[in-house]
């Protein structure tokens, strides 16, 4: 089990959402462009520092796949 | 790869732009995205105006402009030009070299090496890397180059991605040898399998352009574009330079044997103040050692952001006596990124020229 709660408010706050869950596809969000993908990235950066390209983004539909992805990569 | 030099000077520096300002506000009706979001993309990415060339002004234009005001100041003659490099991605033809049409126009002598290089955003260290090897040969002694970019040109007026961002500008150079000249060492990576994140995909021999190639379609993410147009992977390119551009100041500051403290001015490409500003925290520098006020005043015009930078912010700095330890670097479009820790000698020219292309 993952947890990385605080990654989950992040987005909510980025994609200007109530909460978000593990299970949600957020790129489906009206809120989802090219500035969201910016903050999100730059916030996966500076707290876990690690860096995730468009291609790895565009594999990934919920957010629990992001939080393995961040994983894996640490 | 790192490479050294010693003995090597910049004289002159010009920057010029086009006399057309653009302001993010007057554009946000081609989006379609809602006003609220557009402007909070301009708040964060730190938008608000560009210049941009008019009547089809080129690159070369703007680099023209630059070395005659240089000539009419009488800070050199225009037949002790060794050697002439211009680096774009904006020739005026795929053939001629635009420094061969530049060394026509500008009336250079015979002996006198020309040629161009297609570099972006790290075009002005890849410049002064050639500058510096053709100036270790006897045979040259002064070397113009000649860094240049009009993509706006390029650039679909409905991508908020890109066009917010493009600005049109060119530089010019003047570098000799010179023995007080401090030594150097420049950092250059390459990393060509991630070479097509920041293209324009049609409009040279693998994909012509036609008509199908010109008409703009939805990306999916709201930004039209056609594939005559420039595209950018922004996520990609933003955890590129966050990943590398650390460890390449990191790896230049102890080359020098120096600490982070001993540079006067972090002197960095300009993609945008958001990228600079993650960057300046990530490594620990104060913003006002690194400026990141290009693209909210001119634009990013890929190869010109560093002279831009230093002739827009350091003028009365690089013109003064003492001598100002910078860190130059660029990163971009190849992907290449490559950077310099160099003790500057006082400049002769280092300002800023307006090209007026409006009437017409």
């Amino acid at each position: 089990m993952i947890i990385m709660d605080e990654l989950n408010n992040e987005l909510a706050d980025i994609l200007e959402i109530e909460s978000i869950s593990d299970d949600s596809e957020f790129k489906s969000c009206p809120n989802w462009d090219s500035l969201a993908i910016l903050s999100l990235l730059a916030y996966i950066d500076k707290i876990y520092g690690v860096q995730i390209y468009n291609n790895e983004l565009d594999s990934i539909s919920k957010l629990k796949d992001l939080k393995k992805l961040i994983l894996e990569k640490k | 790869m790192i490479t050294e030099f010693s003995g090597k000077r910049i004289t002159d520096l010009i920057s010029v732009i086009p006399s057309k300002i653009s302001k993010f506000d007057d554009e946000i009706h081609n989006y379609s995205f809602t006003r609220e979001q557009s402007i909070k993309l301009k708040n964060i990415l730190g938008f608000d105006q560009h210049r941009i060339v008019s009547n089809n002004t080129t690159a070369s234009d703007l680099c023209e402009y630059g070395f005659r005001y240089l000539v009419d100041q009488k800070k050199f003659r225009p037949e002790s030009i060794d050697a002439l490099i211009f680096i774009s991605h904006s020739p005026d033809h795929f053939v001629p070299p635009t420094s061969s049409i530049l060394h026509g126009k500008l009336n250079l002598k015979e002996d006198c090496l020309c040629f161009d290089i297609n570099h972006g955003c790290a075009g002005f260290i890849v410049g002064l890397q050639q500058a510096f090897m053709l100036l270790n040969n006897k045979e040259i002694n002064r070397v113009a180059l000649m860094n240049g970019d009009t993509l706006s040109r390029k650039t679909s007026i409905k991508d908020r991605n890109s066009y917010p961002v493009i600005g049109d500008a060119g530089s010019v150079t003047i570098i000799e040898n010179d023995p007080l000249g401090k030594p150097l060492k420049i950092f250059t990576k390459n990393r060509g399998k991630d070479a097509m994140v920041i293209r324009i995909p049609a409009g040279g021999f693998r994909t012509p352009s036609n008509n199908k190639t010109a008409s703009l379609h939805s990306d999916g993410d709201g930004n039209f574009r056609g594939l005559d147009n420039l595209v950018m992977d922004g996520g990609s390119v933003f955890s590129f330079v966050q990943a590398e551009v650390p460890n390449m100041i990191q790896e230049l500051i102890e080359l020098n044997q120096i600490s982070m403290n001993d540079i006067d001015y972090y002197i960095l490409h300009q993609p945008n103040k958001f990228m600079l500003e993650k960057l300046a925290d990530k490594i620990g520098v104060p913003y006002e050692k690194m400026p990141n006020n290009i693209v909210e005043n001119f634009g990013n015009s890929n190869s010109v952001t560093i002279p831009l930078n230093l002739t827009f912010n350091l003028s009365k700095e690089l013109l003064g006596y003492s001598p100002n330890k910078l860190l130059l670097a660029g990163f971009g479009v190849g992907l290449t990124w490559s950077g310099l820790i160099w003790e500057m000698s006082s400049l002769k020219s280092c300002e800023i020229l307006e090209f007026d292309d409006n009437n017409g």
